[in-house]
C-alpha cells in the first residue's frame, strides 16, 4: 500500500472554479516525486490540498491508511507531512535559531526540542554559525535552506516542497537540490516537489507526474517521463527549452 | 528649561498609560488583522469595574486591575467564540470584523449608558489626589502608580511573548501566518488568545484610566481615535511600535498644550500621523504590506 495516496482529488478556492479537477497518485514510502506541469495546472494547489491548507472538495487524500482530507494543518503535520511553500516562509522577525525552535512546535517537550535542533544545526554548519541572526537578513537561498531545516525539526515522514530553485541564483538552487537529496538519502524522508525547473526536477526524483489542467496527465519513472516524445513535445520542450540538450548530453 | 522638564515628566506618565491602552488593539490586529473599534469601549468598561469595585466593596484600583486581567480575558475569549468564528474564511473578513467591532462599541457604550448613566466619574483612592515633590518637580502620586503599573503589564506581556511556548505561536503568527499555519500552530486558537489578552490589557488599561482620567460611556471615542493614530503611527501590529509611539506622542501632546494651547493637544496626535502616513506608510516599526 503507498504511503500517500490521493484518490479522485476535486478542489479550489473559496466560491471559484476548479483548480484540481480529478487527481489521483500514489506515493511510495521512500521515494523521490517531483510534479511537473505548465502554470495554472493545479501543481502548487495539490501540495495545498495534502498540507490542509486547503480542503478538498471531493475525493480523499488517505495517510498511512487513514483518510486526511479537510483536516488542520497542524494535524497533517503531527501525521508527519510538512509542507515547504515557494515564498519561503520563515519569520522574518525571529532569529534563525528561534526559527527552527517554531518548527518543533508541536513537539511539547523542550528537552527534544533541544536535541533535534543540535542535530539540524550540525547537519547544516551555516545555520549554526548564523543562528543568532535575524532571519530577514538572510539571503533568498539560506532563507530557503531554513525553511527546509525547520521542516526537520518535526522528523516529517514526508517533505512537500514547492519550487525550491525560484527566485535562486542557479549556484544557490544546485545547493538547495543537494541538500533536498541528503533528506532523501541519509535520512531517508520521502520527497513530493513541485519545480519549474524541469532538468533539476526529474535529476533529482526518480518518479515524475505531470499534471494539466487539473488533473494527471502522465507519469513514471523520471528517465522515461524525460524521453517520452509527447511529453517532451507538449509540456518538456515549451517550459525550459534546454532539456534536450542537457538529456542528450548525459544520454552520451 | 525645569518647566519644559516638568512637562516632558507629564508626558512620559500619560504615555505609559496610553502604551498600555494601544498595545492591546495593536496585538489584536497583529494576529488577527481586525481592527477592533471597540477596544475604546472595553477600556471605559474596564474603569467603571473599577470604580464599582471601589465605591461598592472598597476595593483598591490597582487590586481591581490584578482581578481585571482574568475576568477580561475570559469576557475576550466568549466573545470571540460567539462571534468571530462564523466570519472566519470569508473573502469579506476584514470589512465584517470592521462593522462588527463598531457594533459591539456602541452596544457596549449603549449598555453602560443605560445602567451607569453618562455623569462623568473617577476613581478616588487616597493617592489619586497625591503628588511627590523633589526638588522643583512634582509627580502626581495616581499618574506614576498607573504608570508604573502599565509598566510592569507590558514587561510582563513582553516576557511572555517573548518566551512562552503560546508567545512564540502569537508571534509567528504575527509574523506570518501561513508559515505559522504550516509549523503547526492553530492560528484559530492564537486568534482566540490573542483576542482575549487584548481584552485583558482593555480591563487592565481601564482600572488605570478610572483615577487618571474623568470618563463616561462615550468617551471611548476620544481615546479610541488617539489610539488608532498611535499604532498607525508605530506600525500596525507591532507592540514595541506602539509604546514608543505612545511615548513620544504623549510628551509631544503635553509640549502643546504647555506652549500653544489644550486645543491643539489632540491635534498632535493626528498631526503626526499625517506625517508618519506621508513619509512611511507603514509606520515606524511596521513592515510593509505583504500582496
Amino acid at each position: 500500500m503507498a504511503l500517500l495516496e490521493l484518490k479522485s482529488v476535486r478542489a479550489g478556492y473559496g466560491n471559484g472554479p476548479d483548480i484540481l479537477t480529478d487527481v489521483s497518485i500514489d506515493v511510495e514510502a521512500g521515494g523521490t516525486y517531483v510534479v511537473i506541469g505548465p502554470n495554472g495546472a493545479g501543481k502548487s494547489t495539490m501540495l495545498k490540498v495534502i498540507s490542509g491548507l486547503l480542503s478538498p472538495r471531493d475525493g480523499s487524500v488517505v495517510f498511512e491508511g487513514t483518510d486526511i482530507g479537510g483536516r488542520r494543518p497542524d494535524q497533517i503535520l503531527e501525521a508527519g507531512i510538512c509542507f515547504v511553500p515557494q515564498d519561503r516562509t520563515v519569520f522574518p522577525e525571529m532569529t534563525v535559531k528561534e526559527n527552527l525552535i517554531m518548527g518543533g512546535f508541536l513537539v511539547r517537550d523542550s528537552s527534544t526540542v533541544a536535541k533535534r535542533l543540535d542535530s539540524v544545526l550540525e547537519m547544516f554548519p551555516l545555520l549554526a554559525e548564523r543562528s543568532p541572526q535575524l532571519a530577514q537578513t538572510m539571503s533568498g537561498g539560506e532563507q530557503q535552506l531554513l525553511a527546509l531545516a525547520r521542516a526537520l525539526m518535526i522528523q516529517p515522514k514526508v517533505m512537500m516542497v514547492d519550487e525550491p530553485s525560484l527566485g535562486l541564483a542557479p549556484q544557490a538552487a544546485h545547493q538547495i537540490f543537494d541538500v533536498i537529496r541528503r533528506l532523501s538519502v541519509e535520512l531517508g524522508v520521502t520527497i513530493l516537489m513541485v519545480e519549474q525547473n524541469v532538468r533539476m526536477g526529474l535529476e533529482l526524483a526518480d518518479h515524475a507526474f505531470v499534471l494539466d489542467l487539473g488533473t494527471k496527465r502522465f507519469e513514471g519513472p523520471s528517465g522515461e517521463i524525460s524521453h517520452d516524445p509527447r511529453i517532451r513535445d507538449l509540456y518538456l520542450g515549451a517550459m525550459a527549452p534546454d532539456v534536450d540538450d542537457d538529456l542528450e548530453d548525459a544520454d552520451g | 528649561m525645569a518647566d519644559i522638564l516638568q512637562v516632558v515628566i507629564l508626558g512620559l506618565l500619560l504615555g505609559g498609560i496610553y502604551a498600555l491602552m494601544a498595545s492591546g488593539l495593536t496585538l489584536m490586529f497583529g494576529v488577527m488583522r481586525v481592527v477592533n473599534l471597540a477596544h475604546g469601549a472595553f477600556i471605559v468598561l474596564g474603569a467603571y469595574f473599577a470604580y464599582w469595585a471601589f465605591e461598592l466593596l472598597g476595593i483598591d484600583p490597582l487590586i481591581s486591575m490584578v482581578i481585571a486581567i482574568p475576568v477580561f480575558f475570559a469576557f475576550g475569549v466568549g466573545l470571540y467564540r460567539l462571534l468571530f468564528p462564523r466570519l472566519e474564511g470569508s473573502d469579506r473578513f476584514g470589512e465584517m470584523t470592521v462593522l462588527l467591532t463598531f457594533g459591539l462599541a456602541f452596544l457596549f457604550e449603549g449598555l453602560m449608558s443605560y445602567f451607569f448613566s453618562g455623569i462623568f466619574r473617577t476613581t478616588n483612592p487616597e493617592y489619586s489626589t497625591d503628588a511627590i515633590r523633589f526638588g522643583e518637580f512634582f509627580i502626581p502620586t495616581g499618574q506614576l502608580l498607573a504608570c508604573i503599573a502599565s509598566a510592569i503589564l507590558l514587561v510582563g506581556l513582553w516576557a511572555f511573548l517573548k518566551f512562552s511556548r503560546i508567545g512564540y505561536g502569537v508571534r509567528a503568527t504575527m509574523q506570518n501566518r501561513d508559515a505559522a499555519q504550516l509549523v503547526g500552530v492553530n492560528v484559530r486558537g492564537v486568534s482566540m488568545i490573542s483576542f482575549g489578552i487584548g481584552m485583558a490589557l482593555a480591563g487592565a488599561a481601564g482600572t488605570l484610566v478610572s483615577f487618571v482620567f474623568p470618563f463616561f460611556p462615550s468617551r471611548h471615542w476620544q481615546w479610541l481615535a488617539i489610539l488608532l493614530a498611535l499604532i498607525v503611527v508605530g506600525g500596525m501590529g507591532s507592540i514595541k511600535g506602539a509604546v514608543i509611539s505612545a511615548l513620544a506622542l504623549a510628551v509631544m501632546s503635553s509640549l502643546v498644550t504647555d506652549l500653544i494651547s489644550p486645543e491643539w493637544a489632540p491635534m498632535t496626535f493626528f498631526g503626526v500621523l499625517f506625517l508618519v502616513l506621508m513619509i512611511r506608510p507603514q509606520g515606524l516599526f511596521g513592515k510593509k504590506a505583504r500582496i
